[in-house]
């Protein structure tokens, strides 16, 4: 009895200790600033909460941009998720991997090959002459271009929604409507209806991710609400300013959330959850060549071509050794925060999985829609609320310390742990749990035996998942990395100020590589099972 | 056993990035507003020549020089820096008034110009840029082209020339002194009949340089290390040093000044010294940057004028930072961001 006293108690702690954690280094910064912010204002501060001329027009070029980003997304991201997961479209397993590339690279760095590509001195223009230099650099540095950019960046997340839902399709209601309808039909009447849901979540979160986005906005000069809130930060050294012009796009995200949290999320870990099945490959016919060239031209245009843009522009060897004298330390630092930041999330993202699962729906949510708007936030915004926070004589040791950035991935990226350990904690049955706890033996012993076997995979893929997010994230390094320990991402955005193209294409080629390192192992794992837990377990 | 290797990794990452995080003696900390590509030579410099570490924040191009001042005023409280090294002259004013400087008088202070430092020494200058007219040979010819920033509303400039956002970097410092030499009325009244005369405004100044030498504007104000990438790139570009027979041209100095409460004081002293002496002036004018030496003691390298040839503006940066302050709101309107 006082061991199963000693196990509940050491159980109890480590779910605590995680929720403490997440409390500490996201939540309790964003909310003091938020507070202290509002309790200082004055009645001139608030004026900026007030929907002007000014404010009408950054809210409507947000939307706008973040509905054109959805229908780019949704018009190239469902075809895509179909084709890869329904048909017996030509090298799709290629396809698959490489199509998912640009959803781990930063943003700014894809914005910054088109640039290569289209801008006046581009490559377009060093082949066909200054006018189309002109044109590209013109249509690229303005609302069409930045929405072509965010929507080639964001297209495989609804890809891939899709093709899980398209996954999750029970086949015997597939295989009962073929007895009497050919394969258009059952695909319009049954298919199309049950990955529904997949599209809209798509497009939502499509939509969370473009009008929160910072760094292609700025890059390309869109005026949007991010960009304002950096503005009042970076020209007015006004935070209070910006912390408030932040309110209406956090108060935007907190209902986009509540519509997915009321109408998608449930259907989404019932759907993405699930087993994966194995449903009846449509077979394409005389249409296989074309849907091979279809998709290998968009993968060639969405991929090849940035990545290409960057090698063309990089020119010779002596860019990537100009590029790589002085950058060692910040390769360095970028793998040693992305391997701390990734182990520390998949861990507290377990804590935090076991501790959600383990508890009432309303928990779940309510931590999820949480950990959601951590990951929406404005990473500059997030970045201010750090620094006030843990610039403190007490914590000044973490401030000035890698950890400080550790903290910022933590908090931007813990509901991709806790998401996939989730789900695959869904599929672990809760008798293993039972008997464990019955056989007394401790928490460590429960975790060890019984969650880490099972959950192999799934804390694998969280840790690479978490891996490649920190290791391209931008903005909230850049606010807060502590002097002489800047990363690759933030290296290549301060040298793009004066320092020749060739050797900030090299820089950013690089970054490329190492992600493509990291997602090679990635795929790997991943393809082998449904998420995470190992075979046989049902 | 597998507890126990996890846990190592974990603590050997963890103290990985700790490791940073107790300030050592030998070490400085610098934030930086000068390009990375201008300032990261020089610092490293520093490091070979004391052995001290130099561990840097640098300003990106979007913050347009205000990044780390922003975080330095964030940090006030507990300040990490020990120096900042400003690509402008007016920043560390605000940084003064803000009571987050303190006063270092450099060895070397004596060789920079007086009206390029602060008496008590809480800034000193060195190294500058100059605001100059660059514009396009192809469709101006050397006797029409402007000589002056008046031109910018001449009417037979109408819709030709551009300026970059005023919010932003050396061009807020420009309207600044424009403000400060008019006064209010006149220079608002310059700036109004900028907008009539259909300026261009542009996010920056290299976008300026890019629009002159592409030819899509006849001239417009930009710095003298955007002008000399056009130069050096043998653009279609002459560069004019504007108001050489009126008001003058006006003179941007890099700015060093000491954090107070900075963990590194005696190591600051050393980096002030290094960043004032005429050996980094030197390096400065001969890096692509083409800066100014201030001290008469440095030979400027081709390209690059001596201070001496060039009638400066004679505004008082302090009274350019206090306009700063104030024509915000008013830059805004102008700007079209209210």
């Amino acid at each position: 009895m006082k061991r199963l006293r000693l196990a509940l108690g050491a159980r109890e702690l480590s779910l605590t200790a995680g929720l403490v954690l997440l409390l500490l280094v996201g939540v309790v910064p964003v909310v003091w600033m938020v507070v202290r912010t509002l309790a200082e204002a004055g009645l001139a501060d608030l004026q900026v909460l007030v929907l002007t001329g000014r404010q009408w027009h950054l809210l409507g070029n947000t939307l706008r941009l973040g509905a054109l980003v959805v229908l780019g997304t949704t018009v190239l991201g469902t075809p895509l998720g179909f084709l890869l997961a329904k048909t017996d479209t030509p090298w799709k397993g290629l396809f698959s991997c490489l199509l998912m590339v640009p959803l781990f690279l930063p943003p700014y760095l894809l914005a910054l090959a088109w640039f290569y590509v289209l801008g006046k001195q581009g490559l377009l223009a060093s082949v066909l002459g200054t006018g189309i230099g002109e044109v590209g650099s013109a249509w690229l540095f303005s609302l069409s271009g930045t929405v072509f950019v965010l929507t080639l960046a964001f297209y495989p997340v609804t890809m891939v929604l899709v093709a899980t839902f398209v996954k999750a399709i029970d086949p015997a209601s597939e295989d009962a409507a073929r007895l009497f309808l050919p394969w258009p039909t059952v695909l319009a009447k049954i298919d199309l209806p049950l990955i529904t849901p997949g599209v809209v979540l798509g497009a939502l979160f499509t939509f969370i991710l473009s009008i929160s986005e910072l760094g292609v906005p700025l890059f390309l000069r869109y005026d949007v609400f991010t960009v304002q809130v950096f503005t009042q930060f970076a020209a007015f050294y006004n935070a209070r300013a910006a912390v408030l012009l932040s309110l209406p796009l956090l108060l935007l995200l907190v209902i986009l959330l509540g519509v997915e949290r009321y109408t998608l999320r449930e259907r989404f870990f019932a759907i993405v959850g699930g087993r994966t099945r194995r449903g009846a490959i449509v077979p394409l016919g005389r249409l296989r060549p074309l849907s091979g060239s279809l998709v290998g031209l968009f993968a060639c245009l969405a991929v090849l071509c940035p990545i290409g843009a960057l090698l063309l522009t990089s020119r010779s060897l002596a860019s990537y050794l100009a590029a790589l004298h002085g950058s060692g330390r910040s390769i360095m630092n970028s793998l040693l925060d992305a391997t701390l930041g990734a182990t520390v999330i998949t861990l507290l993202g377990f804590c935090l999985a076991y501790s959600i699962e383990r508890s009432g729906r309303q928990r779940r949510y309510g931590l999820d829609t949480l950990l959601m708007l951590l990951l929406t936030l404005p990473g500059t915004v997030l970045g201010i609320s750090m620094i006030l926070s843990w610039n403190q004589a007490a914590t000044a040791f973490l401030y000035r310390s890698m950890l400080i950035i550790v903290c910022g991935y933590t908090a931007k990226y813990l509901v991709l742990a806790t998401r996939i350990q989730g789900l695959a904690l869904q599929q672990v049955p809760k008798s293993y749990q039972e008997a464990a706890r019955l056989a007394q033996v401790s928490w460590g012993t429960e975790v060890l035996c019984i969650h880490v076997p099972t959950l192999k995979k799934a804390l694998v893929a969280s840790w690479l998942l978490a891996f490649l997010f920190c290791l391209r994230d931008l903005d909230t390094t850049m606010t807060i990395y502590p002097p002489g320990n800047e990363t690759l991402p933030v290296r290549i955005y301060t040298l793009m100020a004066n320092s020749p193209e060739p050797v900030v294409a090299a820089l950013a080629l690089i970054l490329v590589l190492m992600t493509l390192a990291a997602l090679t192992v990635m795929v790997g794992l991943w393809s082998s099972a449904s998420l995470g837990v190992h075979d046989g377990d049902h | 056993m597998q507890w126990s290797v996890v846990g190592s990794l974990l603590a050997v990452l963890v103290l990985g990035c700790l490791g940073g995080s107790v300030h050592g003696a030998q070490e400085i900390v610098v934030y930086t507003s000068e390009d990375q590509v201008f300032s990261e030579p020089i610092l490293k410099a520093f490091e070979a020549k004391t052995g001290i570490r130099v561990k840097a924040v640098y300003d990106t191009e979007e913050t347009k020089s205000t990044g780390v001042v922003n975080r330095l005023i964030a940090e006030q409280r507990h300040p990490q820096a020990d120096v900042f090294w400003s690509n402008d002259p007016v920043r560390p004013i605000l940084l003064y008034t803000l009571g987050l400087l303190t006063p270092y008088r450099s060895v070397h202070r004596e060789r920079i110009p007086q009206r390029y430092r602060d008496a008590e020494g809480y800034w000193t200058g060195f190294s500058a840029r100059a605001r100059v007219i660059v514009y396009n040979r192809t469709l101006v010819t050397p006797p029409s082209a402007p000589h002056s920033v008046r031109d910018l509303v001449s009417p037979a400039w109408h819709g030709k020339v551009a300026f970059a956002n005023p919010l932003f970097g050396t061009s807020t410092i420009h309207a600044a002194a424009l403000f400060a030499l008019w006064g209010e009325e006149q220079a608002r009244a310059f700036f109004e009949a900028m907008q009539r005369n259909g300026v261009r405004i542009t996010t920056s100044n290299g976008e300026v340089r890019d629009l002159v030498a592409a030819g899509e504007v006849a001239w417009g104000v930009t710095d003298t290390d955007d002008a000399h990438v056009a130069l050096t790139q043998h653009k279609p570009v002459e560069v004019v040093y504007p108001d050489q027979d009126g008001l003058g041209t006006l003179i941007m100095p890099n700015m060093v000044a000491m954090i107070k409460g900075g963990p590194h004081p005696e190591n600051a002293h050393k980096l002030i010294d290094y960043l004032l002496s005429a050996d980094v002036e030197a390096q400065l004018a001969a890096s692509p940057a083409a800066q100014i030496p201030l001290g008469t003691d440095v030979t400027t390298p081709e390209g690059v004028p001596a201070l001496a040839s060039i009638k400066g503006m004679d505004v008082d940066y302090v009274q350019v930072a206090e306009r700063l302050e104030k024509l915000q709101p008013f830059l805004s309107t102008w700007v079209g961001y209210r």
